[in-house]
């Protein structure tokens, strides 16, 4: 009894957030709507054929739904303890990679054992290259959201190398360059005919299910939100903010080379060179739309990955070109960052200058307690 | 006759509570009305809605006799209106002249005319005496520097409508006296000012009239000169309430701190401590008495290992703590209750619950390995906000819906809710109304009667002489006066506090 008006509660407490992100959608699509109608489209004919793209095809809205909301779970999490994430992109790639190195080389691997071992080599990867980000933060105070994107350089051109250079598959060409594929008992299942939508989906709603645990329900996540709000508070209640960054930039880094490997070993199974447009950034998109909640981020996952494929399909369908939905697109996306800062600048103080503070005392405590140890 | 302000029947209502309650409220030109009640009455709500910032459910306004509608912050500056919040708004990264003009910046050439801005600045602060730099950057400043700053950015506002919350709640007597002596003369010019306090012998000394407040209502008006601190009190509280704290004395037990020789830097490295060296024993309160800013503030922090020991050392029970981490002390027994409120006391963007079980969250049975007990987490922070009274509709609220006293009342629930051993409070009744600091007392002299040590730092000399049993004197980071409770007066301590006396090391036993 008391669980379910638990559960009853935390529906009504979140129906008012719900609203308010519908509400910012519907605002966002009718400004769209008025781009349309001036640049001379007939408005009604986009959302016609958007919606044929995708009611004709459920399997594509899967298809993408699953890394857009991968990766905005990888941002979410990262969020929650006050840490952004911009490197999901470079992690995603090296996480790819990795799972195809794999793939390629250990093929003697039985079939569960081979899956695996190419999902947890990916994570590892994804994991270690964010919590690089992490550890130059903690120790030296270096920016996250200025060193995560100079890492995804650094990444995406390692994987090109790689790609073109000793991964190389026979018939790569320079602009379509890819690796060989990989064997069938490192593909994941398809769950549909017809659609690239494979069993990644079950693993992105099952990792959001486990994520809101971990988030709401164990001290780790009562510590990820403590200290992502109010780093001095953190520190005063025993805490450790420099924990916090570094297993949040872990997990959230895991997820983003899940994402990678996802992609690889359920859609492509080869590795083509860039094969990511811009997954990473729509990942923060998703996180934002859905304030990072975890289950709010497949909802916001799915609905990215219809209007993503539906976009791709009304092209083919219809004479209307794809950008107009990008534009659609481009107007919630800028609706979702006025909302975010809006809500940033009510905030006193930024939590990040606090962090990086914060971690640097704690440092100097923890150099004395251990030579006090001496 | 008219008033400068005329709030009539003024009704806001958030989800739960009801903030205002049919308030009128009326202010001259030319006075200074004092606003009091207890922690929640809404003394904070009624100035936001004239401020702009809240819109009432019902009520109407009237400045200068005019009927008027306050849709926010930008129209209540155009009519006059300035405030001074509870916590300060400033921007800490920019000057002191950058945020004075901020949001009325003059230009030149779509660039800030800083001379002029600077012009505007110094000639507002040297009539009233507003002693500032505008160059300096605002976190370099101190408490009452800022409240100045906040201060005459509503005078360069053009504000005769004053309004102060709580202004004096973070400064030293010295800097108290100093705004009181603004205030004076900026009522003298006819403007209005509203000063919302919880300590009477200010609303005595300064204010010419008085507006009661309890639970959203006004429950009195009264002419100062008429009044005194009891019937005060008694309009706040609705009983009387009790001044003189009833303390037995209690035979002292062995020694719980130990501390010798400590050092530190404060933060920007210069030092802040100098070989100081006290213990306090179980039973025994040890109240540190000086003004804000001779190192108390970095010896609780050095005490709770937020600070770093440069030498000496801190031993808790016979075992050394010095290098101990916030965390292993607190499970030691030692609580804390911190002077910045904002900042270390609660975290306003999480749940009263959350706020609550900072110390105990990881504990069964709270927890069980990394698992969350939710349920048991409801029930022990319900039965906290039961006990120590917390006033609010649900401990589900963040902690930021909470009026300033009680928030105070969450710090003070969580740290005392687990019956620490050796209890460390820092300016513990800060902000907090006088049933409440009554109630606080109370708790902190049972704490020590159950044979548990209390090491008491506050600015409040009467809260140091009526709690104390042995009474520390700080003054540039040393300790210059050790004294028996009760066997010194208020003016003897304020030499010592001042550094015009002090003792011989040979004199401070302080054991
Ligand atoms: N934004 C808000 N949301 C919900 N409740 C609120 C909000 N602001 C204030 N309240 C509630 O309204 C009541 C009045 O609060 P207010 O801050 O006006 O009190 P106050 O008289 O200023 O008290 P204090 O002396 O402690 O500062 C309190 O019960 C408080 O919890
Ligand atoms: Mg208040």
């Amino acid at each position: 009894m008391k669980i379910l008006k638990g559960i009853g509660d935390t529906v009504v407490g979140a129906l008012p957030t719900l609203l308010r992100q519908v509400l910012l959608i519907v605002l966002a699509m009718l400004v769209a709507t008025v781009i349309l109608i001036i640049t001379g489209y007939e408005a009604l004919a986009v959302y016609r054929g958007l919606a044929r793209g995708i009611t004709t095809d459920i399997g594509g809205t899967l298809r993408w739904a699953t890394p857009l909301i991968l990766a905005g779970l990888a941002v979410a999490v990262a969020f929650r303890a006050g840490v952004w994430n911009i490197g999901v992109d470079g992690q995603l790639y090296l996480g790819a990679v990795a799972a195809t190195a794999v793939g390629l080389t250990l093929t003697f691997l039985p079939h569960p054992v081979s899956l695996l071992t190419a999902v947890l080599a990916g994570m590892a990867a994804g994991a270690l290259w964010a919590l690089l980000a992490a550890f130059l933060r903690v120790q030296w105070g270096a920016n996250e959201v200025v060193t995560t994107i100079l890492l995804n350089f650094v990444a995406i051109s390692f994987t090109d190398f790689l790609v073109l250079g000793p991964m190389r598959g026979t018939g790569a060409t320079g602009t379509t360059y890819s690796t060989d594929n990989l064997l069938e008992h490192f593909w994941l299942g398809r769950i549909m005919k017809a659609s690239q939508a494979n069993v990644g989906l079950y693993i992105a709603i099952g990792l959001a299910i486990l994520l809101s645990y971990l988030l709401f329900r164990t001290t780790i996540g009562y510590e990820f939100k403590i200290a992502g709000t109010n780093p001095w508070f953190a520190r005063y209640g025993g805490i450790s903010v420099r924990k916090v960054i570094l297993l949040s930039m872990g997990i959230s880094g895991a997820i983003a080379g899940l994402t990678g490997v996802i992609e690889i070993l359920g859609v492509h199974r080869r590795f083509p060179g860039r094969f990511s447009v811009g997954l990473g950034f729509d990942g923060i998109v998703v996180a934002l739309l859905a304030r990072n909640h975890p289950i709010g981020v497949v909802v916001a996952g799915l609905f990215f990955g219809a209007l993503r494929n539906g976009a791709m399909n009304m092209e083919r369908i219809t004479d209307v070109p794809r950008a107009m939905v990008e534009i659609i697109q481009a107007i919630i996306v800028l609706a979702v960052s006025a909302q975010f800062a809006f809500d940033i600048r009510r905030q006193r103080k930024s939590a990040e200058e606090e962090a990086e503070y914060v971690a640097e005392v704690e440092d100097e405590m923890e150099t004395a307690q251990k030579e006090g140890e001496v | 006759m008219s008033y400068a302000v005329e709030m009539t029947s003024i009704t806001k209502e958030f989800p739960g509570v009801v903030a205002n309650d049919n308030v009128t409220f009326q202010v001259r030109g030319g006075e200074i009305h004092a606003l009091v009640g207890e922690n929640g009455a809404g003394k904070t709500t009624l100035m936001n809605v004239l401020y702009g910032l809240y819109r009432p459910d019902s009520g109407q306004i009237k400045v200068r006799g005019q009927e008027v509608t306050i849709h926010d912050p930008h129209q209540a500056i155009e009519l006059g209106v300035g405030m001074v919040h509870q916590h300060f708004m400033l921007v800490p990264s920019l000057t002191v002249m950058e945020n004075v003009v901020l949001g009325k910046t003059p230009t030149r050439f779509a660039l800030i005319d800083a001379r002029q801005a600077n012009e505007a600045i110094m000639e507002i602060s040297e009539q009233y005496s507003l002693a500032v730099n505008p160059q300096a950057k605002v976190y370099e400043l101190s408490v009452g520097e800022m409240q100045r700053v906040e201060i005459l950015k509503a005078l360069y506002r053009g504000a005769d409508i004053l309004i102060l919350d709580e202004p004096t709640a973070v400064l030293t007597p010295q800097e108290t006296t100093e705004l009181f002596r603004i205030l004076r003369g900026l009522a003298e010019q006819e403007r209005a000012i509203i000063f919302i306090t919880h300590k009477l012998k200010e609303v005595l000394a300064i204010s010419d009239r008085v507006t009661v407040m309890r639970n959203g209502e006004v429950t009195g008006l009264v002419e100062t000169r008429d009044t005194d601190e009891q019937e005060l009190a008694r309009l706040m509280v609705g009983r009387d309430v009790v001044f003189r704290v009833e303390k037995s004395p209690v035979k002292v037990g062995e020694e719980i701190l130990r501390v010798a020789n400590l050092h530190t830097v404060d933060d920007r490295g210069l030092p802040a401590l100098k070989s100081v060296s006290f213990c306090v024993r179980l039973g025994q309160i040890v109240g540190v008495a000086g003004v804000e800013g001779n190192g108390q503030t970095e010896l609780v922090e050095v005490l709770n290992g937020l600070r770093r020991a440069t030498d000496g050392s801190v031993h808790y029970r016979g075992t050394d703590v010095t290098q101990a981490s916030p965390r292993k002390r607190r499970e030691l027994g030692i609580s804390h209750i911190p002077e910045d409120r904002l900042r270390l006391g609660v975290n306003l963007d999480c749940t009263i619950e959350e706020n609550l079980v900072l110390n105990t969250y990881y504990q069964p049975p709270l927890a069980r390995s990394i698992f969350l007990n939710l349920n048991k987490i409801e029930e022990y922070s319900d039965s906290l906000v039961e006990r120590f009274n917390i006033i609010t509709p649900t401990s589900k609220l963040p902690a930021s819906s909470l009026s300033g006293g009680n928030m105070q009342k969450l710090v003070l629930a969580r740290e005392m809710g687990g019956d620490p051993d050796l209890l460390i409070a820092a300016q513990p009744t800060r902000g907090v109304d006088v049933g409440a600091i009554e109630y606080i007392h109370q708790q902190i002299i049972q704490l020590r009667d159950r044979g548990h040590g209390v090491l008491l730092v506050s600015a409040e000399l009467d809260e140091i002489m009526s709690l104390s049993d042995r009474i520390l004197v700080m003054y540039e980071g040393e300790i210059v006066g050790d004294f028996v409770g009760g066997s010194v007066s208020e003016e003897e301590l304020g030499l010592y506090m001042l550094g015009t006396k002090r003792m011989e090391p040979s004199e401070i036993v302080a054991s």
